[in-house]
């Protein structure tokens, strides 16, 4: 177990899809003598890489899950989380950046700074990941680092800084030339083992000084001795290496490297560079919550003599059992330690320890603040936090975006029905986006989730994972229901038809809410209403909140306040204002303009700039407003917000109007109203359902 | 297209106070100054105005993300409804319209000719019906632009028929003027614009200054101030 902290890295390897992150990952394990062979992603050789673990990532090509990993490279142990790079999944890449310390951001040497990149960047901004970028497939034919590196500036706001330059692009692409010590370095052997450097070729010499003088100039601005040096003319590597990790550090400068993982260039030199420019666990502040003090912030010290702290990020059901993998910031657990669920409060005992290697994994007795490793047998959720007991720490929450779609699921037989509920059961553990209810009115079994390709991989690890066979119905989207005026309501409900009798009256208004789904506003005096009854009458509006009475959606932003009521010394009861406050709610809703809203999606379109005016009326078809266009060499990104429910099955129409040569992301923008026609179509639709389940 | 409820608002109009008119179809005005008078803002705020009364707007940049421009409208916006006392729901409101009249196209410095402008304008008139009357062309680098570019600009203002606005940069250093007192980087290109308007830091303000006007060089009561904040007129 690795004692000095300054040597642990805890990075995150994040990026646009097929920017070959994967194969970049299984790289760094060959080099790092974690794995004896390479294997590629796509599953040529029937292995299929390392961190590709699930069937279905095999098969498709693309990281769905990420797989923690740890390996070590010339004395420092690095703990790499391979992310997902379809925004279907951006909720794993959260996970994964909120407990990293750094991360690689991959560009495609061709592809350059996609819209993924620029999802997944906002989100190492959010959560304050120092990174490195490593622009990847420079042999690939229209590579070019030049404009990839432009693009981080000018795309992503980074200061990118090259400290390499290409020797060759495309399929001349040798290696790299080092400007830091200013050599020429390839990668020789059938795996690129053997990193030979010998001196700049001529015709490369002139680019090289002009970029190291460049380079220089940039990183100098973080430390006076290299600004010194290089007036002194005495610069050395390890100057220019202690400036660009401070500027890395503070985050105000992104190192630029570069190479082929595919053809095995430049990854020993992108580990070095992991090593010396990211962070290690004592240089990250991470805050945590006390709840002892009214969840007052407190600092946490990366030192194993503390109180213990740690927060799992990602439950994992492996074919040895359960596993829960965690960070710990503070403090330090073994084998037989009791720990305690701040969320639960329940305590736990400390089973097998131990650090994975994707799916295979290596037993260990202690971990330390610093460190990721994996626990055997801890029942939690994920982004639960725990400690020893002595503190009440939790840490801040993960920000989970709420499910934009929706699924009915069938079982196709007894079987395959106990292993839906087993699967969901353990779905719902991993991923706090993905949710699962049963409907009462259809008794159908619902899944919601951020997206169609996000619905359809649980779907097929249900298949695949659980043997479990579904139908499914055509995915709905997540409609709400929300009112534009104010309304009166004074409702009495009454009832005296044999045995105690019911009676409660409730006056007041219903309003629209900005800030929020729902306010309760009490504004009762004189006891028109008995204190007793107050809550109740919070209590039905509640139960309306539910099932609006428009089209049968959750209803939100609605403010309800009450000034008036009556009661009955006998007659009143809970259930007569739960009631009665039904009755108000309903009789209000209708006055109060009641309006559907619809998700609307942020929707980028990559496309090379011939199929602009195509991608242009794709969108508008589906009702897109157009945002904007930006152009760059012969590609156009077209932003657009384009309402979710005329996004089903954009893929197959994009793909086939762009002959393959256009991609997509999307993300949830906000909710806005449905337009009138389509609404009535909704609600009529609504009506017909309700009409044949009543029958 | 125009806006349902027209927006309380005046921002008395500074193009249409120096003009006396707004540029029409196929004509072409552009705004100088120096780095950091605020020529962007002054540009924006021109968009404003057509935007503001239902009009649409193509705001074209070279070299600023679509983050970027669409962080200058929010911002003039915000100025302009405190400025007006507005109530702060308007601002959601005219950001709204804003956006529904408004199409951002932006261009690395070398992805950009007003040919391929054109194409991008024409794919949005022919595919979603968007049918700007102005464009705002920002961040131009006269530095390195030919006289050839901007005439063929001004021919695709014509084929598309719609006005155009856009900015360009002085230097304190670079002291040439043109006999008809028009300063660099317009001082051999002053043929191609309608109209050139140079803007001036003042030490409370913006003072605007018509350097020509159609057939007028230099015509004389059209200086105006303006404010930093929202570039509307000074009352004063």
């Amino acid at each position: 177990m690795l004692k000095d902290m300054s040597k642990l890295r805890n990075i995150g390897i994040s990026a646009h899809i097929d920017s070959g992150k994967t194969t970049l990952t299984e790289r760094i394990l060959y080099y790092t003598q974690r794995i004896h062979a390479i294997h590629e992603v796509k599953g040529k050789d029937g292995v299929g890489a390392k961190m590709d673990s699930m069937e279905l990532e095999k098969e498709r090509g693309i990281t769905i899950q990420s797989a923690a990993t740890y390996c070590s490279w010339k004395g420092y142990a690095i703990n790499i989380i391979d992310t997902p790079g379809h925004v279907d999944f951006t909720i794993e890449v959260e996970r994964a950046l909120c407990v990293l310390d750094g991360a690689i951001l991959v560009l495609c040497g061709v592809g350059g700074v996609q819209s993924q990149s620029v999802t997944v960047d906002r989100q190492m901004t959010r959560y304050q990941v120092p990174r490195l970028a490593f622009i990847n497939k420079c042999d690939r034919s229209g590579a070019d680092p030049y404009r990839v590196t432009r693009q981080l500036r000018e795309k992503l706001n980074h200061n990118a800084v090259l400290l390499q330059i290409p020797l060759g692009v495309e399929a001349n692409h040798q290696g790299v030339v080092d400007l830091i010590t200013m050599t020429a370095v390839t990668f020789e052997g059938e795996h690129g083992d053997k990193i030979v450097e010998s001196d700049i070729p001529a015709e490369y010499l002139d680019e090289a000084k002009l970029r190291r003088e460049e380079m220089l100039d940039a990183v100098s601005l973080f430390s006076d001795e290299l600004t010194e040096a290089i007036l002194e003319e005495q610069v050395t590597p390890e100057l220019i290496y202690e400036a660009i990790r401070r500027g890395t550090l503070s985050m105000r400068l992104t190192p630029v490297l570069m190479g082929s993982a595919y053809k095995n260039k430049g990854i020993q030199i992108l580990l070095d560079a992991v090593t010396r420019y990211l962070p290690n666990p004592h240089e990250v502040t991470t805050q945590a919550l006390d709840l002892d003090q009214d969840e007052e912030g407190v600092d946490l010290q990366s030192s194993p003599d503390l109180h213990l702290v740690m927060l799992t990020f990602k439950l994992e059901v492996s074919r040895y059992g359960q596993l829960t993998y965690v960070r710990i910031y503070q403090g330090k657990i073994q084998k037989g330690d009791t720990i305690v669920n701040m969320r639960t409060g329940k305590k736990v005992k400390v089973g097998r320890l131990v650090r994975m290697h994707s799916d295979e994994m290596e037993d260990v007795d202690y971990a330390a603040a610093g460190d990721i490793v994996a626990l055997f047998g801890i029942d939690c959720e994920s982004g639960d936090t725990f400690t020893d007991g002595q503190i009440r720490y939790t840490m801040s929450s993960m920000y989970v975006p709420a499910p934009v779609i929706s699924l009915a699921l069938k079982p196709k037989d007894k079987n395959a029905e106990m292993n839906v509920s087993k699967a969901l059961s353990r779905f719902t553990k991993e991923d706090p986006t993905f949710k699962t209810y049963l409907d009462d009115e259809t008794g159908e079994t619902i899944v919601c989730g951020m997206g169609e390709l996000h619905l359809d991989v649980y779907v097929e690890r249900m298949r695949r994972e659980y043997n479990a066979e579904v139908e499914t119905g055509m995915p709905k989207v997540a409609y709400r229901e929300t009112i534009q005026r104010r309304a009166e309501f004074n409702y009495t409900h009454k009832k005296q038809t044999g045995g105690a009798g019911q009676y409660g009256r409730v006056a007041g208004f219903i309003e629209p809410y900005a800030e929020g789904d729902y306010l309760f506003i009490n504004k009762i005096t004189g006891g028109a209403i008995p204190t007793e009854y107050i809550p109740s009458c919070d209590k039905g509006f509640k139960a309306c909140l539910k099932k609006g009475s428009m089209a049968g959606f959750p209803i939100h932003g609605v403010q309800l306040t009450i000034n008036d009521g009556a009661s009955h010394a006998v007659d009143s009861s809970d259930n007569a204002f739960q009631q009665a406050a039904i009755g108000a709610f309903r009789e209000a809703y209708l006055k109060a303009s009641p309006v559907l809203l619809e998700p609307v999606m942020r929707v980028v379109v990559e496309s090379p700039s011939e199929y602009q005016g195509t991608v242009l009326g794709t969108l508008n078809q589906r009702r897109g407003k157009i945002i904007s266009i930006s152009e760059d060499g012969a590609f156009s990104s077209i932003e657009s917000e384009v309402p979710l429910a005329e996004m089903f099955g954009y893929s197959t129409i994009l793909r086939s109007g762009t002959q393959g040569k256009a991609e997509f992301t999307m993300e949830l923008a906000r909710y806005n109203p449905v337009p009138k026609n389509i609404a009535e179509e909704i609600v009529k639709e609504h009506k017909a359902s309700d009409k044949s389940q009543k029958k | 297209m125009s806006i349902e409820q027209p927006a309380k608002l005046d921002l008395s109009g500074m193009i249409q106070h120096t003009l006396g008119r707004r540029l029409e179809a196929g004509e072409l005005g552009v705004l100088l100054s120096r780095a950091g008078v605020g020529k962007t803002a002054c540009l924006t705020h021109v968009a404003l105005e057509h935007l503001f009364q239902g009009q649409e707007v193509v705001h074209a940049s070279i070299r600023e993300t679509p983050e970027t421009v669409k962080i200058w409208y929010q911002e003039l916006i915000k100025n302009i409804v405190a400025a007006q006392s507005l109530a702060e729901e308007e601002t959601a409101y005219l950001q709204s319209q804003v956006e529904t009249h408004r199409s951002i196209l932006t261009y690395h410095q070398d992805a950009f000719s007003p040919t391929r402008m054109e194409q991008g304008i024409r794919n949005l008139k022919e595919q979603i019906g968007f049918h700007p009357s102005l464009v705002v062309l920002d961040g131009l680098d006269f530095g390195r632009v030919t006289r050839a570019t901007l005439e063929e600009f001004q021919a695709v203002l014509k084929r598309l028929e719609v006005a155009a606005w856009m900015t360009a940069r002085t230097h304190r250093h670079i002291t040439t003027v043109n006999e008809r007192g028009i300063p660099y980087p317009c001082h051999d290109l002053d043929d191609l614009f309608q109209v050139i308007l140079a803007l001036d830091p003042l030490p409370d303000g913006i003072r605007l200054m018509a350097l020509k006007l159609y057939d007028r060089n230099h015509p004389e009561h059209l200086t105006i101030s303006l404010n930093t904040q929202t570039f509307m007129l000074k009352k004063d």
